[in-house]
Formats: C-alpha cells, structure tokens, sequence
C-alpha cells in the first residue's frame, strides 16, 4: 500500500514537471529563427584609417618627363 | 602643314624620344597590371606594397613611433599606432610613378647598359623616397594635429614628384660619370 502511495505521488509530481520541462525547451527556442534588423549606428563606429595617395599627378608626371626631353634635346642641338 | 613638317624635321631625337618614353611607359605598366591580376587571382597582396608598408614600417619605428604595427590584408596595409594608422594601398606603393621615371631613361639614353642601371638604381631610389614619405606620413598622424594634413596635402607630393624630376634633370651628368660621350 505504502509503495503504491509511493508511486502514484511519484507520478503525480513527475508528470507535470515534463509538461513543464516541454514548456522550458519551447520557450528557450522561441523566435530563434527570428530575423531582427540590426542597429548601426555609424557615429559610434571608427573612422578607417585614411590612406596615403599618390598617383593622382601621374598624368602631370608624364608631361612633366616630355617637357624635361624636349629641354634636353633643344640643349643639345644648340 | 609645312611648319609642322619643318618643326618635325628638326625635332626628330624629340619625337623619337617621345616614341621611346611613352612605348616603354605603356609596355612597363602593362607588365605591371598583369602582376596585379596575377596576384589577385592568387588571392595575394603585391609585393610592391608589402614591401613599402614594411619599409615604412621600419622607418617609423626608427623616428620614434612606440608600439607600431604593421598588419597587411588583401586590399592593402595598415601601419602606425592603433587608433592612428595609415592605409597603404597599392596605388600608394609609388611604382607607377617610378615606371615614369624608368620609361624616362629610356626615352632619352635608348635600351642600353647604362639606361637599364640607371632604371634600376633610380627604382630603388624613387622608393627610398616613397618610404620616407609614408614612414613621415605615420610618425605625423602619430603625433597629431593638422600637421599631417598639411605634409601629405602639399610637402611630401612635392618630396616624391620633385625627387623623380631631380633624378631626370641628373640624367646628363651621371651619363658622365658613367663614361658616356655629351
């Protein structure tokens, strides 16, 4: 008799508490899946870091090197 | 018609040199391009801009710049202090402008020995001055303030454009040096 007093409480307490383990796994993984927008605020993020051009005068450069020949070759006829 | 015939009659070493200047300029950066889609495909950094960024690197630290680092990616380099670091991209790595230089030369003295160890101690030269640009750029954001705008702005164009410049108006004399009959 004792023993099954025993095992009905038993089963009275443990059924519920699967009922409410099932309730923890679905509200542990609720919304998983779920997309959310992410938040950027871009006057928190850092500035990169700036570079360090060169090659805008390269075009002047080249003008620069003809302008140099001519020079050298009218030296040089003279 | 006539005039421009005469003028290229009488200018024709010009013309020629322009010929040369140019044909050498084109045939050296498309060289150059080809490396840059080779080592793209490879999923590499050139070696051109590794190697600046470690010079520039180096020559920081030794002006002085505590704790500098040095890290390269794909797209380029990142040297300085963390917080302050300047980006070397492979635009700034300054080859194209010593291709200038060399097609030069070229241009004027032809492909001989003399030319080619020109081309090839100037290529070095035109990066020592690269160096100590982006080296100087780094050791300025270091130390703050509008300094840095101003150098990279206006002095260190003109340090790099008018080396290149100097080297050419040297041309003459180091042909010289170097035994060439004036």
């Amino acid at each position: 008799m004792k023993k099954a007093f025993l095992i009905g409480l038993m089963f009275v307490w443990f059924v519920p508490s699967i009922k409410a383990s099932d309730n923890t796994f679905e509200e542990t993984f609720e919304g998983m899946f779920d997309s959310e927008e992410l938040f950027y605020d871009s006057s928190v993020a850092m500035d990169p870091p700036p570079p360090v051009p060169l090659d805008g005068g390269l075009t002047a450069l080249i003008l620069a090197g003809s302008a140099a020949g001519y020079r050298y070759y009218r030296k040089k006829r003279a | 018609m006539n005039a421009l015939r005469n003028w290229a009659a009488l200018n024709r070493p010009f013309l020629f040199f322009i010929g040369r200047f140019l044909l050498t300029f084109f045939s050296l950066s498309a060289i150059y391009a080809f490396y840059l889609v080779y080592v793209e495909k490879q999923g590499d950094l050139d070696l051109v801009t590794y190697w600046i960024s470690r010079g520039s690197h180096e020559f920081a630290r030794a002006v002085g710049v505590a704790d500098c680092e040095w890290s390269c990616f794909l797209d380029g380099c990142y040297v300085g202090r963390p917080g302050r670091m300047v980006n070397i991209l492979e635009g700034c790595n300054g080859l194209r402008l010593a291709i200038v230089y060399a097609a030069y030369i070229i241009g004027i003295g032809g492909w001989n020995w003399r030319s080619l160890l020109q081309m090839a101690v100037g290529l070095v030269v035109v990066q020592i001055f690269n160096i100590i640009r982006i080296g100087g750029l780094i050791a300025l954001r270091d130390f703050g303030g509008d300094l840095y705008f101003y150098f990279i702005k206006y002095v260190f164009g003109v340090w790099i454009y008018g080396s290149i410049i100097i080297l050419w108006l040297l041309k003459p004399r180091i042909d010289r040096w170097l035994g060439a009959k004036s």
